[in-house]
Order: C-alpha cells, then sequence, then structure tokens
C-alpha cells in the first residue's frame, strides 16, 4: 500500500520529459534510473558484447538529451527508448561486421568470454549458453527480433513500429529466427532431449 | 513443439538477461557527458506573413494557387536545426488568430 502510495507520487515519464525540455538535467538521471535495465539488456541481447551494450547505453540517453526537444512527452517514452537502442545496436553490429570481426565469431566470443570469470561459468547454465550462441549466430535483422520479442515481450505490432517495417516482415523474421534456433539446438541432442523432458 | 521452444527461449534468454547489470558508474558518466552536451533547440523564426511570397496578399491570384504546389514537407536549415515551415505556418497563423 505504502510502495504504491510512493509510486504514485514518483513523475511520470512525460513529466520528467517536460522538465529536461525545460533544461533540467537531474530529470535525465531519473529517466536513466527508470529505464536503464531495459536498455542496457536490449542493447546487449543484440550485440552480445557488454562493453558495447554499457556503450550505446549512454549513447541512447546523451541522445535523449541532446533531441528531447523532438521527443512527444504525449506518447509514450519506452517505444522510442527501443527504437533509438535497437536502431544504435544494429549500427553497432554491422560496422563491426564490415570492419573488426566476422559475426560466427562472436558465438565463439561469448563462449570465451564465459570462460574468462570462472565464478560466472560455475553459475551459468549449459543449457543457456547453448541458446546465447545460437542466438548470437542468427542474422541480425532476425537477431534483433527475437530478442524483442523474448526478452522484451513485445507485440509483433509494436516490433513493426519500432523496426519501421511491416508486421508480416516481422512476423517473417521471427518464423526464420525460431526456425534457425531450433535447427541450430538441433544439433545439440543432447540438449533437445533435455528440453523435450522439461516440458513434457 | 514451437510451444515448448518458445518457452524455453523465452525463459532462458530472461534469465541470461536479468543477471547483466549496467556498469555501476553509468549514471555518473551520463550526467558528466551531459552537462557537456547542449541540447539542439528546436529554431523559431519570426517573419511577418506578408514578407512570404506565397502568402495570399503577396497576389491577388495566389489564393487560387494550388495547394499541391507548396512541397510542405521541404524543411530548410537555421543553424543546426531543421524547421518545418508548413507547421512553422500554421502555428503562425494560429498565433495572429488569437
Amino acid at each position: 500500500m505504502r510502495a504504491g502510495f510512493e509510486a504514485a507520487l514518483e513523475p511520470s515519464d512525460k513529466e520528467l520529459v517536460l522538465s529536461l525540455q525545460a533544461g533540467k538535467l537531474d530529470s535525465l538521471g531519473v529517466l536513466y534510473d527508470r529505464h536503464r535495465n531495459l536498455v542496457y539488456r536490449t542493447a546487449l541481447g543484440i550485440t552480445a558484447d557488454p562493453e558495447a551494450a554499457a556503450d550505446l547505453l549512454q549513447d541512447v540517453f546523451l541522445r535523449l538529451h541532446r533531441f528531447v526537444d523532438r521527443v512527444d512527452p504525449d506518447r509514450p517514452l519506452e517505444p522510442w527508448l527501443y527504437r533509438m537502442v535497437a536502431n544504435l545496436s544494429y549500427t553497432w553490429v554491422k560496422r563491426r561486421q564490415r570492419w573488426f570481426r566476422p559475426l560466427e565469431d562472436i558465438a565463439e566470443w561469448l563462449a570465451g568470454s564465459r570462460r574468462e570469470s570462472p565464478m560466472q561459468q560455475l553459475e551459468v547454465d549449459e543449457d543457456n549458453r547453448h541458446v546465447q550462441q545460437a542466438v548470437a549466430s542468427l542474422p541480425l535483422s532476425q537477431r534483433v527480433v527475437v530478442v524483442l520479442y523474448y526478452v522484451n515481450e513485445l507485440p509483433l505490432q509494436e516490433i513493426a513500429e519500432i523496426l519501421n517495417v511491416p508486421v508480416g516482415t516481422v512476423k517473417s523474421r521471427l518464423h526464420y529466427g525460431r526456425q534457425a534456433l531450433k535447427d541450430s539446438l538441433d544439433e545439440k541432442q543432447n540438449f533437445l532431449a533435455e528440453l523435450q523432458y522439461e516440458f513434457t | 513443439m514451437d510451444k515448448k521452444l518458445d518457452a524455453f527461449l523465452e525463459r532462458t534468454l530472461k534469465n541470461w538477461l536479468s543477471q547483466q547489470q549496467p556498469p555501476a558508474d553509468g549514471r555518473k558518466r551520463l550526467m558528466q557527458q551531459a552537462e557537456r552536451v547542449r541540447p539542439r533547440r528546436l529554431a523559431r523564426i519570426f517573419v511577418p506573413e506578408e514578407a512570404l511570397p506565397f502568402h495570399p496578399s503577396a497576389s491577388p491570384l495566389s489564393a487560387q494557387w494550388p495547394q499541391r504546389d507548396f512541397n510542405w514537407t521541404a524543411a530548410f536549415w537555421f543553424g543546426n536545426d531543421v524547421v518545418d515551415p508548413g507547421k512553422f505556418w500554421s502555428e503562425s497563423l494560429q498565433l495572429r488568430a488569437s
């Protein structure tokens, strides 16, 4: 009851955006605290790179500050954040693909990064690792849709609006992404056996 | 199988990502950077509408010009910011009417 009362006293996103538009920088910090996990985890899901995700998190909120006059406070802020982080992550991966590292290596790198931290490695479920590798090896357009759909639980229509593509395209990417994940996981016979056991 | 796979993927991906946290000093870093960045403000240009060549008063026949001849989506630059002349024009008319 008390928590609900306190929550009601917290400024809404609209109030914070209006305040930021009026030049009150503290509002940016409040918005950051409120939405940082959403932005960071979406960026991490798409890039599979914690350092890049941290940089993209900063970039998204700096752009919010810089272009706040173009943000409509009467509309929800989260779709704007999703659009920004998806586009920036997309650009980051495309650049990296082109100039620095083939996409296939990301899966290997992801597995390698686990080995860097023995304590974490112990905690990470082997099934999780298989799925992460499979997601990281998806084509970028499918990966973005998979992350927004499974991790952020966004409806197909909203994903279509965020990515500025038709709903049919989102459905198609999700279908092929899911199929690719299934094919990739099919190779792990033990994994699928466990999966079937767990859900039957 | 799709539903099982869907449920498993959702659970596993969420498990993985929910364990990941953004850097602890992220807010401090953001505020430091934000203080150095000046927000881009939308420019406002005050020009008497009669001075505009396409205002109806500029030509007795101009009221008959079809609207489609004007490209209202064209923007012109003022400093670093884009101003939509269509929006500016409508706001200007509203201001004048009030």
